[in-house]
C-alpha cells in the first residue's frame, strides 16, 4: 500500500476503530427520517489519517459525532479497540473520553465565553480530578506552549483572541486528557488559508509527537489529501470510495469521486483551461427517507436498473482501495474511463 | 546607524504581557462601576434598603394614633413629615411602608425568578415532549388575565401579605421560564457544551459549569427589571384596598391615604408617592446598568 504521507508508524494489522453499518437517522416529523448516516463502514489504523470528505450536509459531522459518543446510533457498531462503544459506562466511558477527543469546526462556538483560557484547556483534568490545582496549572501552561501560545495567554478569555488562536485553544483542551484519537472535525474550514496551514502543521506535528490518530473531516479536498493516510469519500450519507490518499487522487473509481476531484482547480492557468471538468446535473436529493438504492443514482450518467436494487456495498476493487458502486471493477475498464 | 539602539537582551521580558487576571464578575462589576446612573440607582436602592429595615428599629410606631395631633404639616415636633388623620406618624408609616413593599418586591421576584429558572431550565434541557408540554402550561397561565387571578385569589382567600405573595407568584414566573428555555435551548447545541459532552462531563457538571454561567446574566438582568413590576402590582392591590390593609402600611394604601387629602395636605400623598417612583425608577436604571455591564460583547 503506498503511503507517501505516512507521518508515523501507521499499524496496519490493528484498526483502532472500526465503524460497521453505522446509521444515525433523525427523525423530522411523522415517519419523516433524516437519514444523516445510513449504513457506512470503514475502520481507522492506530497511528493513521483518515480523511472524511464530501459536500454539506452528507454526513460527516454526524459520522465523527457519533464516534465522539455524542449521538446514539440507529443502527451498526463502532467498535474501538474491539470493544463496542455504546456499551460503555461508567469506568469504561471515563476510559474512552480519555482516548478519544474531538476539535470542533467554529473555533467561536467550541470555547465558553464565560471561562477562561486556563479553565477552558483545564476543562477535562478538572472533570476527571487528574491532577492538583498547581499540576493543573503546570499542565495548561505546557499544553499552550505546546500548540503555540503562551502561558500569559491562560487568563484570557476566548473573545479576545483571533480564530486560529482559538482554534489551537480548542486542539490544547482536546490533548489535555491525554487521547489517543482525535475526531477532527472540519478544525480549519472557518479559518483563513494562512492559518489553515498553521493549523494543519500544528496538528501534524502534533501527531508526531503524541502518535495520534486522526479521524480528519473536511470539505476542502487538497487539504485532505496533503494530511491524510487514506481517505474515505461521503455523498447523502453513504460512504462512496474508501483509498490511499495518492491512489484515491491518482485513479478514482466512482463516478462521484471522480467529479469531485475533477472539481480542485489546478494552479496553473494554461492547464486550468485546457481541462475537461466533470459537471454534475442536479441538485443533491434530499436526505430525508431515502430509498434504498445508491445514493448517486439520480445524478450519476452511468446509472442502470441495477443501482436501484440496494444500496451497493463497499467492494475492495484493488488492495486498499473500496467502492460502493454496482459497476464495481467495470469502472476500471476502457468503457468507464474518464 | 547611531540612531538605533539595540533592544536589551531580556526581550522576553519586555514582551511579557503585563494583564492581571480579572474574573467574569468582577470585570462585570468594574464595568458596572463606570456606569454613574446606576451606580447612584444602587446606591439609591441600598439607601431605601437601609430605610425601611434600619429605619424600622428607631421609628416603630407606625400604627400609634393621636387624634390631638392630626394632620400635623412636615417638620412639627415629633412628626418630622408630618401626621396623617389619625394623627399616625407619617415618618414611621413610610418606613413601615417601605419595609413592606421592599419585601414583598424581592421575596416575589426571588420565588418567581427560581421558579421560572428550574422551569424553563428543564422545559429547555430535556426538550421534546416534556418541552412542549410544558411551554403550553405556560401559555395557558399567561392567557388568563393576571389582575382576575389576583383580584379573585385576594377576595377567596383572606386579604394580607401571603396571599399577595402567593398571588403574586402564581402568575409571574412565565415569563422568566420563557426566557430561561430559550437560552438554554440555544446553549445547550453549543460546540462547547459538546465538548464538555466528549471530555466525559456530567448532565450536573454542564449546567453549573456552563448553562448557568451563560444564562445567568438575562436572569439577573430580568431579576432586576421584575422587582418594580412586582411593588407596582402590590401598590396597585393595596391602593384599591385588596393588598395590605391598614393600620398596616405599604407604599400603595400611602399613596390611597394621601390620595384621600389631596389637594388638602399634600404631603401625604406626595411623600409615599415620590419615593415610590423614585424607587421604580432606580431598579429600571440598574436593570439597564446591569444590561449593559453583564454583556461580554462589551468587554475592553
Amino acid at each position: 500500500m503506498s503511503n507517501i504521507n505516512s507521518n508515523t508508524d501507521v499499524n496496519h494489522s490493528n484498526p483502532l476503530l472500526e465503524v460497521r453499518s453505522l446509521k444515525k437517522y433523525f427523525k423530522v416529523g411523522r415517519r419523516q427520517f433524516l437519514k444523516a448516516v445510513d449504513g457506512i463502514t470503514f475502520h481507522i489504523y492506530q497511528g493513521e489519517t483518515f480523511g472524511l470528505v464530501g459536500e454539506s450536509g452528507c454526513g460527516k459531522s454526524t459520522t465523527g459525532r457519533a464516534i465522539a459518543r455524542l449521538y446514539s446510533l440507529t443502527g451498526g457498531e463502532i467498535l474501538y479497540d474491539g470493544m463496542d462503544i455504546s456499551k460503555f459506562k461508567g469506568k469504561a466511558a471515563t476510559r474512552y473520553a480519555f482516548d478519544v477527543q474531538m476539535v470542533f469546526q467554529d473555533p467561536y462556538a467550541s470555547l465558553d465565553p464565560r471561562m477562561t483560557v486556563e479553565s477552558i484547556v483545564a476543562e477535562g483534568m478538572k472533570i476527571h480530578r487528574m491532577y492538583n490545582s498547581e499540576q493543573t496549572r503546570a499542565k495548561v501552561y505546557e499544553l499552550l506552549e505546546k500548540v503555540g501560545l503562551n502561558k500569559e495567554h491562560a487568563a484570557r478569555f476566548p473573545h479576545e483572541f483571533s480564530g486560529g488562536q482559538r482554534q489551537r485553544i480548542g486542539i490544547a483542551r482536546a490533548l489535555a486528557v491525554n487521547p489517543k484519537f482525535l475526531v477532527c472535525d472540519e478544525p480549519v474550514s472557518a479559518l483563513d488559508v494562512s492559518i489553515q496551514a498553521q493549523i494543519i502543521n500544528l496538528l501534524r506535528d502534533l501527531q508526531r509527537e503524541f502518535n495520534l490518530t486522526y479521524l480528519f473531516i473536511a470539505h476542502d479536498l487538497s487539504l485532505v489529501k496533503y494530511l491524510s493516510d487514506r481517505i474515505g469519500v461521503m455523498y447523502l450519507g453513504s460512504l462512496l470510495e474508501v483509498a490511499p490518499a495518492e491512489e484515491l487522487y491518482k485513479n478514482p473509481l466512482h463516478p462521484y469521486t471522480r467529479a469531485l476531484l475533477s472539481a480542485i482547480p489546478v494552479p496553473d492557468p494554461a492547464e486550468e483551461s485546457e481541462r475537461t471538468r466533470i459537471l454534475l446535473q442536479g441538485d443533491v436529493q434530499s436526505p430525508i427517507n431515502t430509498p434504498e438504492q445508491c445514493k448517486f443514482y439520480s445524478r450519476c450518467k452511468y446509472a442502470e436498473a441495477r443501482c436501484r436494487e440496494r444500496i451497493p456495498p463497499l467492494v475492495e476493487t484493488t488492495e486498499g482501495h473500496w467502492i460502493a458502486c454496482a459497476l464495481n471493477k467495470e469502472l476500471n475498464t476502457d468503457a468507464y474511463a474518464i | 546607524m547611531a540612531d538605533f539602539t539595540p533592544i536589551p537582551k531580556n526581550i522576553e521580558e519586555s514582551n511579557r504581557s503585563v494583564r492581571v487576571f480579572v474574573s467574569y464578575g468582577k470585570d462585570a462589576w468594574n464595568r458596572l462601576k463606570k456606569n454613574k446612573v446606576a451606580v447612584a440607582s444602587l446606591v439609591f436602592i441600598i439607601f431605601v434598603i437601609l430605610f425601611g429595615f434600619a429605619g424600622s428599629v428607631f421609628f416603630p410606631n407606625y400604627t400609634k394614633q393621636n387624634l390631638l395631633n392630626t394632620f400635623a404639616p412636615p417638620g412639627s415636633p415629633g412628626a418630622p413629615l408630618g401626621t396623617d388623620e389619625l394623627g399616625r406618624d407619617l415618618l414611621s408609616r413610610l418606613v413601615r411602608g417601605t419595609k413592606i413593599s421592599i419585601s414583598i418586591g424581592l421575596t416575589v421576584a426571588t420565588i418567581n425568578i427560581i421558579i421560572g429558572s428550574v422551569y424553563g431550565g428543564i422545559a429547555g434541557y430535556f426538550g421534546g415532549a416534556a418541552d412542549m408540554i410544558m411551554m403550553r402550561i405556560v401559555d395557558i397561565v399567561i392567557s388568563i388575565p393576571e389582575m382576575i387571578i389576583l383580584i379573585l385569589l385576594l377576595t377567596i382567600i383572606s386579604k394580607g401579605m401571603p396571599t399577595l405573595i402567593l398571588a403574586l407568584c402564581l402568575t409571574g414566573w412565565t415569563g422568566t421560564a420563557r426566557l430561561v428555555r430559550g437560552q438554554v435551548l440555544q446553549l445547550r447545541e453549543q460546540e462547547y457544551i459538546l465538548s464538555a459532552r466528549v471530555l466525559g462531563a456530567g448532565k450536573f457538571f454542564i449546567i453549573l459549569r456552563h448553562l448557568l454561567p451563560n444564562a445567568i446574566d438575562p436572569i439577573i438582568v430580568r431579576f432586576a427589571m421584575s422587582i418594580p413590576g412586582v411593588i407596582f402590582a402590590e401598590a396597585f392591590l393595596s391602593y384599591i384596598g385588596l393588598g395590605v390593609s391598614i393600620p398596616d402600611a405599604s407604599w400603595g394604601n400611602l399613596a390611597q391615604v394621601g390620595s384621600n387629602q389631596f389637594p388638602n395636605y399634600l404631603w401625604l400623598f406626595f411623600m409615599p408617592a415620590t419615593l415610590f417612583s423614585l424607587t421604580m425608577l432606580a431598579f429600571n436604571l440598574l436593570g439597564d446598568g446591569l444590561r449593559d455591564a453583564l454583556d461580554p460583547k462589551q468587554r475592553w
